[in-house]
């Protein structure tokens, strides 16, 4: 061969190209695995590979690359879903997700920091709709409320016993969980207070606690973001004895005193006993 | 640092998966193999872009990555090449129909030529296909390589006497 003809030869081989079947499911497979490695550590996407389907026939390993992209991009739904908020469509992927986690892992201290993170994760999300829905002073009360989260999950997780711990810490997350369900439905202010008010009556039309019913009550006519927030809290806490503390709340304001239903000697007064009950 | 997203990723698989399939495709010799190592040379390039930012000469830079992962194959599964022939034969019948391929090339040739590219040491395969075939410049070649201009030029002539002898012509 001559060596314009060896050159035109190999010119030539410039047209040999890919199926052109394998080189999109070879996209899709390659967003997929990125999509899934964005929410997690780096996973060794060729423990698929080609090579192990030799003994199919083409169609049948395009089956088999079919199938795998197709939990794979399962795989990118649930990446995509990881930076959604309450409300959205994507959102029970992200808590089905989370699930998931939770049944993998074993220990208890791990059990205990994941549901840490997973909580910390809601309240983040709670403070995230606020400041797309809410103005600025009503987020910023709402803040308040769960900076107070967010410290009672610091003071737990140093307690001793990690399932006592974590018990106390998804308690806080069911609390963020809620808040999250009105802002995720409401579209503005006047839809969150609604919502929050229907959450608030919902719960008092179950809960027997004389005192937590005045108290929420009080709380509600309030009228504001603030007042809101904490008949909300206090509704959540129906069950607990130690509300039946609080001071009847008509004692409140026009004389001059604290307002009962601010509700600080219930935080002050629970909190502490919550972290001690873990010792037995 | 510019960011490399994965839209600019998609971009480079669409510029470049049939190139870099081509040329693995002519050093392992069965599609199969191919196919797998041009999805693992992305997914490799794609860890080193997004992670590095993207880079200024990207298909040297993925002919890089597909030489590592070639070598990590060759690790792996050791340097045994066995041609698919009936790909080859599907493969050079579609080539004889398609527009591109030029008049002077002949089926039967071709087929010769892509096994004796297979039996070449990497560099001289390597550096072939990339000036012949995928038609690139020499500095692109000696990027992509790692070496000089001239070294790449040397390797160029010595690996073109090598295809020559592989073929029976010296």
């Amino acid at each position: 061969m001559q060596n314009q003809a060896l050159l035109n030869n190999l010119k030539a081989l410039h047209a040999i190209s890919p199926n052109q079947e394998w080189a999109d499911l070879a996209r899709m497979n390659l967003m997929a695995t990125i999509a899934a490695e964005q929410v997690q550590a780096p996973a060794p996407f060729f423990s698929f590979s080609f090579s192990q389907f030799s003994a199919f026939t083409t169609g049948m390993r395009y089956a088999a690359m079919a199938s795998f992209t197709l939990v794979m991009m399962m795989g990118g739904v649930v990446a995509a879903s990881q930076n959604s908020l309450p409300g959205s469509p994507l959102y029970p992927v992200k808590l089905a997700s989370e699930s998931v986690q939770g049944v993998v892992r074993f220990g208890a201290q791990e059990n205990t920091n994941l549901s840490t993170a997973i909580a910390k994760r809601r309240i983040a999300e709670v403070s995230q709709l606020a400041s797309n829905k809410l103005s600025t002073e009503e987020a910023a009360s709402l803040q308040v409320q769960l900076d107070e989260y967010n410290q009672l999950i610091a003071e737990v997780s140093d307690a001793e016993n990690p399932e006592e711990a974590k018990t106390k810490v998804e308690e806080v997350e069911e609390k963020a969980i809620a808040l999250g369900a009105v802002l995720g439905s409401a579209t503005d202010s006047e839809g969150f207070a609604a919502g929050m008010k229907a959450a608030v009556e919902d719960r008092m039309a179950t809960c027997s606690n004389e005192s937590v019913k005045v108290s929420v009550a009080a709380a509600l006519e309030l009228g504001t973001t603030e007042g809101l927030v904490e008949a909300n809290e206090l509704s959540l806490r129906c069950d607990e004895a130690v509300v039946e503390e609080i001071p009847a709340p008509e004692a409140g304001g026009e004389e001059g005193e604290p307002a009962p239903v601010e509700g600080e000697p219930v935080v002050e007064e629970s909190a502490p006993e919550e972290v001690a009950a873990p010792q037995e | 640092m510019p960011s490399f997203s994965q839209n600019d990723f998609i971009e480079l698989y669409d510029s470049y998966h049939a190139a870099l399939y081509r040329f693995l495709l002519l050093r392992v010799g069965r599609v199969e193999t191919a196919q797998d190592l041009t999805s693992e040379t992305f997914l490799k390039a794609w860890r080193s872009l997004s992670k590095n930012g993207p880079v200024a000469h990207p298909q040297a830079y993925l002919y890089r990555i597909a030489t590592t992962t070639l070598a990590d194959h060759y690790k792996k599964n050791g340097r045994e090449v066995s041609v698919d022939e009936e790909f080859l034969a599907s493969s050079l019948d579609n080539m004889a129909k398609s527009a591109t391929i030029n008049d002077f090339a002949d089926p039967v040739e071709l087929a010769r030529v892509s096994r004796a590219l297979t039996r070449l040491p990497d560099d001289y395969a390597v550096v072939i296909t990339l000036r012949y075939i995928e038609d690139l410049a020499h500095g692109e070649i000696a990027e992509a390589m790692e070496r000089s201009e001239g070294a790449v030029r040397v390797l160029l002539t010595r690996a073109l006497k090598a295809l020559k002898e592989e073929l029976g012509e010296v």
